[in-house]
């Protein structure tokens, strides 16, 4: 092969290597498109696209109550 | 997670609630009972309505949404998450006009459903039987002794009437309409067939006078035929009368109504009342306790404070919770229940336990209430109560009355509890109290 000819070869792989990232970077942006199948039963698999559940407070280590009535209060008259 | 709960030392949780509130010092949680009004008024309380739609989605699938709004205080906001749910077995019906089972088979079984036939019953048994033993027979008492005499006031009169148990008042349950047990004729009705049964020798001569042991100790003796009360207030009689091997004179509890009445109300609503969990305004983390109040709601906790550890207080048979004899008699042991942790936490909140095909069953349609299974029952009553259910033809004590319903308001007695000792309303009903008892 020629040099001419190999430079031109090593730029058209560089671009066609630019061109399958650029590709990449574009498919894993895309938005799942919205789904017309019926609902499925099973939870769904977390795309990455929905918005996480909100995170829930964790409980306290210990909590301090009174207890002002009986346990066992008997039936009112 | 630890939960440290503080419990009240003696009996007088108003005293306490004062002094709470003054000193301004509260735990995190505080199951205030009757003394809730106490702490709201001093603001110390914080209004959980937000953390209820934010994190409460078990609360709001096991309280129904009328609960929740019967929850709310004057101002609108809920205050209080009730522990006191709802709870009923059928067992025995909790309260109603008794009969000596000797007067039932002497008469071949009757179900006995009016005050006349009630009376009769009792005429005819003791004419022919003034005697139990060397002892005479007594065809009618009451309790009388201290509070227990609100039988004399209103207890017996409202259910007569065909009114649920609603305190000193009487709510019409199409209308909703309320009024003072004491001014209604039914009371009237009563006091006559008592006058009756005076003049025909069967009333008691010691009624208005006995103390309270002397009560129980001649429902314990056999000679006595009838009585109207409350089952818990008179268990422990019966219980002595069973060890006194006095089978045939055990007493059987129906629902009795003037005539006239069509329908009775013994079992009535299922009895709602907003006493309760609150969090207060000392706590630091509100969201995170109410996070745990919303936890302990959640169906797998629920289901180990109500039946135990699967596998080792019951088993699952064909989708169906079911106990070994031997898991049962462990079940009714209180030592056990403390030290496996069965219905140790109902003082936090809670399913509710009742026969309600939604809210009184899981998910999987297991009920709650163990109490409500067939096994239960079973278990519970003795060779001499079978006989007598099979006379009858019923499975349990309740079958001859109404079932319970779910509520549409708070009962009277919760509510009169709830009222400030110093209002109209309060002091108009301990009048009436004092005038029915002059009469």
């Amino acid at each position: 092969m020629e040099g001419g000819q190999l430079m031109k070869t090593r730029k058209l792989y560089s671009l066609a290597a630019v061109a399958i990232i650029f590709v990449l970077i574009i498919t894993s942006c895309v938005v799942a498109p919205v789904q017309t199948a019926p609902t499925p039963t099973t939870a769904p698999a977390s795309s990455g696209t929905e918005t996480p559940t909100e995170k829930l407070p964790p409980m306290p280590k210990e909590i301090t109550m009174f207890h002002a009535t009986p346990l066992a209060a008997t039936t009112p008259a | 997670m630890k939960l440290v709960v503080e419990y009240l030392v003696g009996t007088d949780s108003m005293t306490k609630a004062n002094l709470m509130v003054a000193s301004g010092t509260y735990p995190d949680i505080v199951s205030a009972g009757e003394t809730a009004g106490v702490f709201i008024a001093a603001n110390a309380f914080i209004p959980l309505d937000d953390l209820i739609e934010k994190y409460g989605t078990n609360i709001k699938k096991i309280y129904r949404p009328n609960e929740l709004e019967l929850s709310r205080a004057q101002n609108g906001k809920i205050y209080i998450i009730s522990n006191n749910r709802p709870t009923i077995d059928n067992l025995y019906p909790a309260a109603g006009f008794y009969l000596s089972y000797a007067v039932l088979k002497d008469a071949g079984f009757p179900v006995v459903k009016t005050l006349s036939q009630y009376g009769q019953l009792i005429k005819e048994y003791m004419a022919k039987n003034p005697k139990f033993g060397d002892a005479d027979t007594i065809g009618f008492t009451l309790p009388t002794d201290g509070y227990r005499v609100t039988a004399l006031q209103y207890g017996a009169a409202r259910f007569l009437g065909g009114y649920p148990n609603d305190g000193v008042t009487a709510v019409n349950q199409e209308t909703l309409e309320a009024q003072l047990v004491m001014r209604m004729s039914v009371s009237k009705d009563f006091v006559k067939f008592m006058n009756d049964m005076w003049n025909s020798g069967c009333m008691d001569k010691e009624t208005f006078m006995q103390k309270d042991d002397q009560y129980l100790a001649k429902v314990a003796s056999g000679r006595l035929l009838g009585i109207y009360d409350q089952r818990w207030a008179v268990v422990n009689g019966l219980a002595a009368l069973e060890r006194n091997g006095y089978y045939d004179r055990t007493l059987v509890a129906f629902p009795v109504v003037v005539d006239g009445v069509e329908k009775e109300y013994y079992r009535g609503p299922y009895a709602f009342s907003v006493q309760g969990v609150s969090i207060t305004t000392a706590c630091k983390d509100p969201e995170g306790v109410f996070r745990f109040l919303d936890r302990i709601c959640a169906e797998d906790i629920q289901k180990l404070n109500a039946w135990g550890i699967e596998g080792v207080d019951y088993s699952i048979v064909n989708g169906k919770f079911t106990r070994t004899p031997e898991q049962w008699q462990k079940s009714f042991d209180t030592d056990y229940q403390m030290s496996s942790g069965i219905a140790q936490f109902n003082f936090l909140p809670r399913y509710e336990q009742t026969d309600d095909p939604v809210y009184g069953k899981f998910s999987d349609g297991n009920w709650v209430n163990p109490a409500l299974n067939q096994e239960y029952n079973d278990m519970r009553y003795k060779d001499y109560e079978k006989e007598i259910l099979k006379n009858y033809g019923v499975k349990t004590f309740c079958d001859f009355f109404e079932p319970a319903y779910p509520a549409r308001y708070q009962p009277g007695w919760a509510a009169r509890q709830q009222l400030p000792q110093d209002s109209e309303e309060f002091i108009a009903s301990e009048k009436a109290l004092e005038l029915a008892l002059r009469k």
